[in-house]
């Protein structure tokens, strides 16, 4: 009964309001809800662990984080040594090997990571005495097992090498080293050399060191009372003994002076990344730092109506996304504003940027702007509440910094009363768009529309590392693309004139090459033919002796007018098209014979690179209409082609390179030079072909050009 | 040791009805009289509100030649309508602090506003505009259809393994519409004219297939107020096109469609001035259509059901990656089935955690995978459960594969140990405890388990049905379904290993 009145006096409500209904305007907010905020203080314990406890009894659940507040210092020569030992820390304990250490956590439902800071963990309430008895053995006697050491350094390294390629680490490697200078901890690279350097022991090392609880601090979130916190940090942590606390240092970073543009080389990309940055002096707990935050919001924050975003996405469309950030740091913060563009756009689009860089600092931002980024400050606080970890980093950020102990239940009044005036005013301040550091990492093509960029006309080539690259030695006078195609042939053929190569082409018309390669992954020998055939006849095949038979994997035949390939498991393709127009070119009895007269091949003479303290002159070609490079290195000794590497780049901008390398060259019966060991090698595949037989005809007559193998 | 794992199982019998230890979630449920579904949960702990509408509409309601459009509509939802400008439905939510989403399944599209709670009129104000009267027109097709393709571009196309649903989908159904992913195809949706468009809102964007679910600071009576005025005052049926008609008609059109009903009213003086003097769309109605039925259509839904896979579907994808993967999926009943639970828990046993199967196994003793995945994709009609892993350097694909699928024989020959069933209802029971902390995510759980399950009410009691899981039942799933004949098994290779060409 009482229900149906209920009901009723809806429906009541409802009509009566129908009629006020204007759906034409957005309805009014109600008075702003008042947001409650208690930050606990740190309650110190005798080994002088801090700890915060921040109760929240929603859920049945308690969470434990661990942040170990050593100063941070240079790792040096041993750059990675905190990752790898905040990764060693969760591999077991000495009571509780990794495979159980491991059980146990999942058993109990529960996770559990740690960092080279300590920890992060979390279980429902009823399992927490379990959860913290293997808390307190990883923070008292991790058992740093030396197998699961070498297995993390292994996959570090080959994370290492992925990123090799990555744009975005190229970036952040040589951002850093120009904002906060190599000896600064946040200048450091890590790099193979530095990982490969670090031992066991110095994990061990770190963790006595650095792994104590005097500069440590608990947060304790969750279903759980003070008391009951008190309580679990005398049973499970009062045995982790003090140690001898570090001391903060401080560290010089590099005064800039002017604008500098940084280029770090990525062949054949076809996007840039763009990061233009400089060191910013701005602590954290700083009364600045909502100001900051509001101008960074309007210039490059995460919304759509940002001004980077809409300029350069939203109206220009160079892009996907344009950011800016500016961070607070005790020891130093950062600038950053960027993101990727397409390789025609990326000068335009650095123009743009510098401009609304400088507009932020020339102009006020308008009361729309403002009143906007106020507004969604203020929504996304409240709504950041919602997880009681955030009050616990409060609390946390709160005892480390010092904070005024109001410094967060203000933070919405003081957000409130910033101006305009006090936008521009921190932006004068901690903008400067004088002096700014131009990081571009892509493609070299587009390196000296950059110059413009930089106060002293200079752009410093850096590697991937950061360190300045190396640039090529220039080729001697006389030396030319020419002279040194005619030279490789001529060594090639055994001849020393155009009339004595067109007289031995009279002789020999055909090629064929058998080679063997030793597959390793399965145990089996690959055989691989290749015919050529004057002018342009072409035929191979791969195949792989399998102990049932032959089998060929990979097929290819020209007959000078017609042919295709055949791959196993992707069938049979017939050359069309362009493939087909290229195909028909000459190219016997190498092709580097016509690299000249073909059309639709550019070939640069970069300079001279060195490999293995071997000097060898650096051609790059490039295909016409492709934006895919590969180069070929002849010896500057021999004049004899070395390697050839190729850069194959897919959509997402990964490239992948091919390096094969051709040696022993030796004379065969009939008066050619050949090499006779070709190794390919290509990311992780090692291929090694030996060639076992040559045979050379004076007619290019084969069943193979045809297809018939 | 073993007095402490028997002490381990003491303590889980303890506290084992886990209802006990959580505290049941309230809710309170109803439907309108035009068949809105609505969903109301109260929690006051922070000062925020969860505003949220879901379509029972996704890919498996569209028609072949009109795949992609459930996603569609997702993005054309923010495009505007009558009230709300090209562009601005963000702004209003920015500008009071919010933050605003959505997203498109198989099976349903979901808008939400996550809001202050002195805001939750203006997020009424928002989803009621959307279901109304939203503008479909061709401005806003164009502009999302560009959007859409770079969505596509870049999660699909751009992305190492970025086709893997689709590749799967694309083979593992043969009639149901599941066999498509809901981007779809932009053939289809540049084919597509303003009319299909139209058509598709007018199906499926109509209150008797939606539900609105709400959590968070709230007051129940005053929310059920704003819901009755903003929703519960939207027309159905012939009525509610009638009135869209209204609002986007030019007076030719809507005086030629409409001549039969309004029998020559609609070249009158009094009925030209009142559409020409903006009386309300309500009033227009009331006055020349007082008899229109407001009886809701029956809303199309595939009737196809497909069963178990006859035959093992095997296919190489060549793929901008670096690694190779295997990706295998299993046919495994729908959300609603008995079997779900124990399909649940079989992929736990053999992923989840640093303990798990696959990853004590393969990726750490035997060094095959650089990690291995298993995970059911459960749908409203029968769905797969997928696998996913990738090989160590120097481990041919055929070898992990074959330490894979030693893996899942181990679970069809012997029942899995007494210890791991415990570990597994732990996992579980700490996972539905803690799920649901966000209003967000409690008001799309609320959402779901309606609008799949038909009951509100699982919420609460979902848990007990994975804890009458019995080690036999995880056998049995896995005799029945991961079996060979079951499953679609793609090689993910790198796209260089496609028609590499011979040596020169």
């Amino acid at each position: 009964m009482k229900k149906l009145i209920l009901s009723l006096s809806v429906l009541f409500v409802g009509l009566c309001s129908m009629a006020q209904l204007d759906r034409s305007v957005a309805p009014e907010p109600q008075p702003n809800p008042p947001i409650e905020l208690n930050i606990p203080d740190a309650i110190e314990f005798d080994n002088g662990l801090q700890v915060i406890v921040v109760e929240n009894h929603k859920l049945p659940q308690v969470s434990f984080q661990l942040f170990c507040d050593y100063p941070i210092s240079p790792e040096g020569d041993k750059s990675g040594l905190s990752g790898l030992f905040g990764e060693m820390m969760g591999a077991g304990t000495t009571n509780t090997p990794k495979d159980a250490f491991d059980s146990k956590v999942d058993y109990i439902g529960a996770t559990l990571a740690t960092t080279s800071r300590g920890f992060y963990a979390s279980s429902l309430k009823k399992h927490t005495p379990i959860l913290l008895g293997l808390l307190s053995e990883v923070v008292t006697s991790p058992a740093f097992p030396e197998d699961e050491f070498e297995r993390i350094k292994k996959q570090t390294l080959s994370g290492l090498a992925s990123s090799k390629n990555d744009a975005s680490s190229i970036s952040a490697n040589i951002s850093n080293i120009i904002n906060y200078g190599s000896d600064h901890p946040y200048g450091e690279v890590t790099t193979e050399e530095t990982i490969e350097n670090i031992t066991l022991d110095d994990v061990k090392n770190f963790y006595k060191e650095k792994f104590v609880p005097n500069h440590s601090y608990l947060i304790i979130v969750g279903d759980v009372t003070v008391e009951e916190a008190k309580g679990y940090v005398n049973e499970y942590f009062s045995g982790w003994k003090s140690g001898v606390s570090s001391t903060k240092m401080t560290y010089n970073t590099p005064t800039a002076s002017g604008s500098n543009v940084y280029f770090g080389a990525r062949p054949g990309a076809v996007q840039s990344v763009i990061n233009i940055t400089h060191k910013v002096d701005l602590k954290p707990g700083h009364e600045d730092i909502i100001t900051v935050r509001i101008m960074n919001q309007i210039l490059g924050g995460g919304s759509f109506s940002a001004r980077l975003m809409s300029n350069l996405r939203e109206d220009k469309a160079y892009t996907y996304g344009c950011y800016s950030s500016m961070s607070s740091d005790p020891l130093m913060g950062e600038f950053s504003a960027g993101g990727s563009f397409r390789n025609e756009v990326t000068d335009s689009a650095v123009t743009q940027i510098l401009m609304e860089i400088s507009r932020m600092v020339n102009e006020q931002v308008t009361d729309e702007e403002l009143s906007l980024v106020k507004n969604s400050m203020t929504g996304s606080f409240a709504r950041s509440l919602e997880s009681p970890q955030t009050i616990a980093s409060f609390a946390l950020n709160t005892v480390r910094y010092n904070l005024p102990r109001d410094y967060y239940s203000t933070y919405l009044q003081r957000l409130e009363k910033i101006t305009k005036e006090d936008i521009q005013n921190a932006a004068k301040k901690y903008l400067s768009p004088e002096n700014l550091n131009i990081v571009i990492v892509g493609n070299s093509e587009i390196a000296e529309k950059l110059v413009q960029f930089d106060s002293d006309g200079s752009i410093s080539y850096k590697d991937h590392y950061g360190q300045e690259a190396v640039s090529l030695k220039q080729a001697p006078e006389g030396i030319t693309v020419e002279s040194i195609i005619q030279t490789y042939v001529y060594k090639y053929m055994m001849v020393s004139s155009e009339e004595e190569l067109e007289a031995k082409l009279a002789k020999i018309g055909m090629i064929e090459v058998t080679a063997t390669a030793f597959v390793e992954e399965m145990g089996a020998n690959m055989t691989l033919m290749t015919y050529s055939g004057a002018m342009n006849k072409t035929a191979s095949v791969m195949s792989v002796n399998t102990p049932t038979g032959v089998m060929a994997v990979q097929r290819e035949h020209f007959n000078g007018e017609s042919g295709g390939t055949f791959m196993m498991g992707a069938g049979k393709t017939k050359y069309e098209g362009d493939d087909l127009e290229a195909k028909k070119r000459p190219n016997f009895p190498v092709s580097q014979r016509y690299y000249l007269s073909n059309p639709n091949l550019e070939v640069k003479l970069l300079g001279i690179d060195e490999m293995n303290d071997k000097e060898y002159y650096k051609l790059q070609l490039k295909e016409k209409d492709s934006d895919e490079l590969s180069f070929e290195y002849y010896s500057v000794e021999t004049g004899l082609l070395c390697y050839s590497e190729s850069i194959v780049q897919d959509e997402e901008g990964n490239s992948f390179t091919t390096l094969i390398e051709f040696s022993e060259y030796t004379e065969i019966k009939k008066g050619l030079y050949m090499p006779h060991k070709m190794t390919i090698n290509a990311g992780e595949q090692v291929l090694e072909f030996n060639t076992i037989k040559v045979k050379v005809k004076k007619k290019p007559v084969a069943p193979q050009f045809d297809g018939d193998f | 040791m073993k007095f402490f794992s028997t002490l381990l199982l003491l303590g889980f019998v303890l506290a084992s009805s886990a209802q006990d230890t959580r505290n049941k979630i309230e809710f309170e449920e109803y439907d309108l009289d035009n068949g809105l579904h609505v969903i109301l949960h109260e929690d006051h702990s922070t000062p925020v509100v969860a505003v949220t509408i879901s379509y029972k509409v996704g890919s498996k309601n569209e028609t072949v030649g009109l795949t992609g459009f459930a996603h569609f509509f997702e993005h054309l939802m923010f495009e505007g309508t009558t009230n709300i400008e090209r562009h601005s439905f963000d702004k209003y939510v920015e500008n009071a602090g919010g933050t605003l989403n959505a997203n498109t399944s198989q099976d349903r599209t979901f808008y939400y506003e996550l809001l202050p709670s002195n805001q939750l009129e203006l997020g009424l104000w928002l989803e009621s505009e959307r279901l109304l009267h939203a503008k479909v027109e061709d401005i806003g097709i164009e502009t999302q259809r560009e959007v859409v393709k770079e969505e596509k571009r870049q999660r699909m196309d751009n992305q190492p393994y970025g086709s893997l649903m689709y590749e799967i989908f694309k083979r593992a159904y043969k009639d149901h519409p599941y066999r498509w992913i809901p981007i779809g195809s932009m053939e289809d949706l540049d084919a597509a004219q303003e009319e299909d468009y139209i058509n598709f809102y007018r199906t499926f964007y109509v209150p008797h297939n939606a539900c609105l679910s709400i959590a968070g600071d709230i007051n129940v009576e005053k929310a059920k107020e704003w819901i009755d005025l903003y929703f519960g005052t939207i027309p159905n049926g012939d009525k509610l096109n009638i009135y869209r008609d209204k609002e986007f008609y030019s007076l030719e059109d809507f005086q030629v469609k409409y001549a039969a009903q309004l029998k020559g009213v609609e070249s009158s003086k009094n009925f030209i001035g009142d559409w020409q003097n903006n009386m309300s769309t309500e009033d227009f109605l009331d006055k020349y259509f007082p008899n229109a039925s407001e009886k809701p259509h029956d809303i199309p839904r595939p009737d196809i059901k497909e069963g178990l896979l006859t035959e093992e579907i095997r296919d190489v994808v060549y793929d901008n990656i670096q690694l190779p993967a295997i990706v295998t999926a299993y046919r495994i009943p729908e959300l609603n089935h008995p079997d779900y639970y124990a399909i649940q828990m079989l992929s736990m046993l053999l992923s989840q955690g640093n303990s798990s199967r696959f990853n004590k196994n393969l990726v750490e003793d035997q060094e095959k995978a650089l990690f291995a995945l298993s995970f059911p994709f459960g749908l409203e009609d029968p769905g797969v459960s997928l696998m996913m892993t990738m090989p160590n350097v120097g481990v041919e694909i055929a070898e992990l594969e074959t330490a894979m699928d030693a893996e899942i024989k181990k679970v069809q020959d012997e029942l899995i140990s007494d210890e791991e069933l415990e570990k597994l209802r732990n996992m579980i029971e700490s996972d539905f405890i803690t799920s649901n902390s966000t209003m967000a995510g409690m008001a799309e759980s609320l959402s779901d388990y309606y609008l799949y399950n038909g009951n509100t009410n699982l919420i609460n009691t979902e848990l007990d049905k994975y804890l009458a899981v019995t080690k036999e039942d995880i056998q049995r799933v896995a005799k029945t379904y991961f079996i060979t004949s079951n499953r679609v098994v793609l090689h993910y290779l790198p796209k260089e290993q496609e028609g590499q060409e011979g040596q020169e």
